[in-house]
């Protein structure tokens, strides 16, 4: 194969491409070089940094200028977290004045939390070299958190009106409450206690703020004064703090302990200034007593032959560990378990409660409105049976597929509006979504489903209860 | 092996003139698809005559043409100066000895037509005119210093009727004031643009940011005839690069 020899047939071309080139070359390499020359290690960064400031503080940044050689002008921006601070003020630095006078401007945004500022000497000038400060931003804290103090966006430039190459530094801020006291724990022995007895209170509370504290930290139970101390808190620190109950006089009961600290001027945060215990103190009585607590139905709308849950709470206030027997009733009659039996029986020992749960079914009930009560049976001995009774709350027994109505409540027919649109919108809801509604919930079976739920419901539309 | 290097060579070439076409391709945009709201249009000029006297001056235009709904307020700046003393107000050196210079300087107060390709010319905007006449007198020490300017404004026209015409293809234009003879010269420099043409952004990267807030404060203080002065800096129009500019240019940078 003959190879085309373009040198041979075109002498002059190679020459005309290298003219070229070299004319390409004269055009980029100048400005190449010109780069290159300005080349420095020039920082630009924020100073001090990390900074720590309290709300409701100012405190001012620099920006800061490092190992810069014939700075004319300069350009940065400044970001922060605008949930957390304001800028106030804004100032040039003293750096470039060194060169002259100077012209300084700047563009605020505390919507987006942003600065744009700019500073250029006046005239034919040389510029400036070495370090400074470049500019000077106050902020002030409205909050308290973290946020990063972004420098970005950086130009600088020389007398030459040439970019200096350099490198920028944000920087860090840490912005604390400045008043803050608060109430971190509290643990009370013993949880369970016989009449005029001492209840040991320990609360811890902290300065979580700037500032040295005097306040009070007073305890309750329920909503009445036990102690109050006055306490001093140097800035960060912490103390347990012992109170004593003298329960003399105080009747039977569970009883919350709440302590709470006594608000500081200045202070914002005063969610954390009380704190409730986690264990509640029962105070028994002497000899035997036991009670019904609590009286929870698993739904309010049944269908009727359907069953139901009732979760009967039952608590031992005597200081004999007792067996006794719980009866659930709907109006004056008494609930038959699945065994046969009107009753359950439970053992509990001082001071203790437990929950036992009872069903309903239905069947057999006729439609109407019927109102729920437990009763725990006397033990022997007892005398104060006051408590052995609560009645707490009804139970509505409506036709199948009447789960609601425009009241909120069984309105005697099945309809699409309130009946099956209100069971189908939950289809497949169970808890603990807050969405769950256990009237909806036609079987039971802790699940919105479309069986036995929606499908139960709409095989009922039309029909109304006669 | 010479085979390859050529094609190496040429591809350089290729790679090369491709990163001249920017620069090649000054040419007007295109609108861009759909209905236009708003065309941007800037000129720059060198004035060489006034009446039939030689003078040497500069024009300077900014525009804003809107659509027919006028959707956007229409607005129009232009200003020019001029001398008939070329040396002196085109010099780019100090003063070294007392001299007294004048010039003439015009600039739009009001424009009531704003218009491209309009009755034959390429770009046409009429309205209300100042001119004025600076005379400036310099005093400068045995030792070369500046010691003082002192500066008079003489009023020639005041809101007098004038239009801006360009024409021959955007070569040439012509400034007509009533009361004034006609300013002529030729077209130096145009742009016609659908996004906004920055009145401050000097090095024409669309944003105006600290480089060209450097090149006006590089000529901060300069007049017309004391060296340094650039007609394009002077955004306020009043024959100084002053704070005015500086602080105009400043309300035009985008956070």
């Amino acid at each position: 194969m003959q190879r085309i020899r373009l040198e041979k047939h075109f002498p002059n071309l190679f020459r005309v491409i290298l003219f070229l080139l070299m004319l390409i070359s004269a055009s980029v390499f100048p400005k190449a070089l010109m780069y290159s020359a300005q080349q420095t290690s020039a920082t630009i960064y924020v100073s001090p940094s990390p900074i720590t400031a309290a709300v409701g503080q100012k405190f001012s940044i620099n920006i800061t200028i490092a190992d810069v050689f014939d700075l004319y002008g300069w350009e940065f921006k400044l970001g922060w977290n605008s949930t957390l601070l304001d800028v106030t003020n804004v100032a040039e630095g003293s750096f470039l004045k060194q060169g002259g006078s100077t012209f300084f401007t700047f563009q605020e945004n505390d919507t987006s939390g942003f600065i744009l500022v700019d500073c250029t000497l006046l005239g034919d000038l040389s510029g400036v070299g070495g370090n400074g400060i470049l500019a000077i931003a106050e902020f002030c804290v409205k909050d308290s958190g973290e946020s990063l103090l972004d420098i970005y966006d950086t130009i600088l430039i020389s007398s030459t009106e040439l970019p200096i190459i350099h490198e920028s530094v944000d920087g860090y801020g840490y912005f604390t409450p400045s008043h803050d006291v608060a109430v971190i724990g509290i643990i009370v022995s013993p949880t369970i206690t016989l009449p005029d007895q001492i209840i040991c209170i320990n609360v811890t509370v902290e300065n979580q703020g700037v500032y040295g504290e005097n306040f009070n930290v007073t305890t309750y139970y329920d909503s009445v004064l036990i102690e109050k101390q006055l306490v001093s808190l140097n800035q960060g620190q912490r103390i347990v703090l012992n109170f004593t109950w003298d329960t003399t006089g105080v009747g039977k009961g569970d009883y919350k302990i709440l302590a709470e600290a006594s608000e500081v001027p200045g202070e914002i945060d005063t969610t954390d200034n009380t704190k409730i215990a986690d264990s509640i103190i029962t105070i028994l009585s002497l000899g035997h007593d036991v009670a019904i607590k609590a009286v929870i139905p698993s739904k309010t709308v049944v269908g009727q032959g359907y069953s139901l849950f009732i979760n009967i709470t039952t608590k031992n206030y005597g200081s004999f560990t007792e067996t006794f027997n719980v009866t659930a009733y709907c109006n004056n009659t008494t609930i038959t378990q699945p065994n046969g039996k009107n009753y359950i029986t439970i053992t509990l020992t001082s001071g203790n409660s437990t929950i036992v749960i009872y069903t309903w079914n239905t069947s057999g009930f006729a439609k109407g409105n019927y109102t729920i009560w437990a009763y725990a049976w006397p033990v022997l001995g007892e005398t104060h049976t006051a408590d052995n009774t609560l009645v707490n709350g009804w139970i509505i027994v409506s036709m199948v597929g009447d789960v609601t109505g425009p009241d909120g409540w069984p309105d005697g027919k099945c309809d699409m509006i309130y009946d099956i649109r209100s069971v189908a919108k939950l289809f497949g809801v169970a808890p603990p979504d807050p969405r769950y509604n256990p009237n909806y919930d036609v079987n039971g079976d802790g699940k919105i489903d479309m069986i036995n739920d929606i499908r139960t419901v709409a095989k009922q539309f039309g029909k109304t209860d006669p | 092996m010479r085979k390859n290097i050529s094609a190496i060579m040429a591809a350089i070439l290729v790679i090369g003139l491709l990163s001249f076409l920017p620069v090649l391709t000054n040419a007007d945009p295109s609108p861009p698809e759909g209905e236009v709201q708003q065309v941007w249009v800037r000129m720059r000029g060198i004035i060489d005559l006034w009446g039939s006297t030689p003078v040497f001056g500069w024009i300077g235009a900014h525009a804003r043409i809107v659509n027919t709904t006028e959707t956007y307020r229409e607005w129009a700046r232009a200003h020019a100066i001029w001398s008939e003393e070329p040396h002196r107000l085109n010099c780019t050196e100090p003063p070294t000895e007392n001299f007294t210079f004048t010039l003439y300087a015009t600039r739009l107060i009001n424009s009531s037509i704003i218009e491209l390709d309009y009755n034959g010319y390429d770009f046409y905007v009429e309205g209300q005119w100042d001119v004025v006449k600076i005379t400036t007198t310099v005093y400068i020490d045995e030792e070369g210093e500046l010691i003082n300017i002192t500066r008079t404004l003489e009023p020639i026209v005041t809101n007098a009727t004038g239009e801006l015409r360009v024409f021959s293809n955007w070569t040439q234009f012509e400034i007509s004031i009533t009361g004034l003879d006609l300013l002529s010269g030729r077209v130096t420099m145009h742009v016609i643009g659908y996004m906004e043409i920055k009145i401050c952004d000097m090095n024409g990267d669309g944003r105006v940011r600290i480089e060209d807030l450097v090149r006006v404060a590089k000529r901060y203080g300069s007049r017309p005839g004391l060296g340094n002065y650039d007609f394009e800096m002077d955004f306020d129009n009043d024959c100084e690069i002053g704070i005015g500019d500086l602080t105009t240019l400043a309300a035009n940078m985008e956070g």
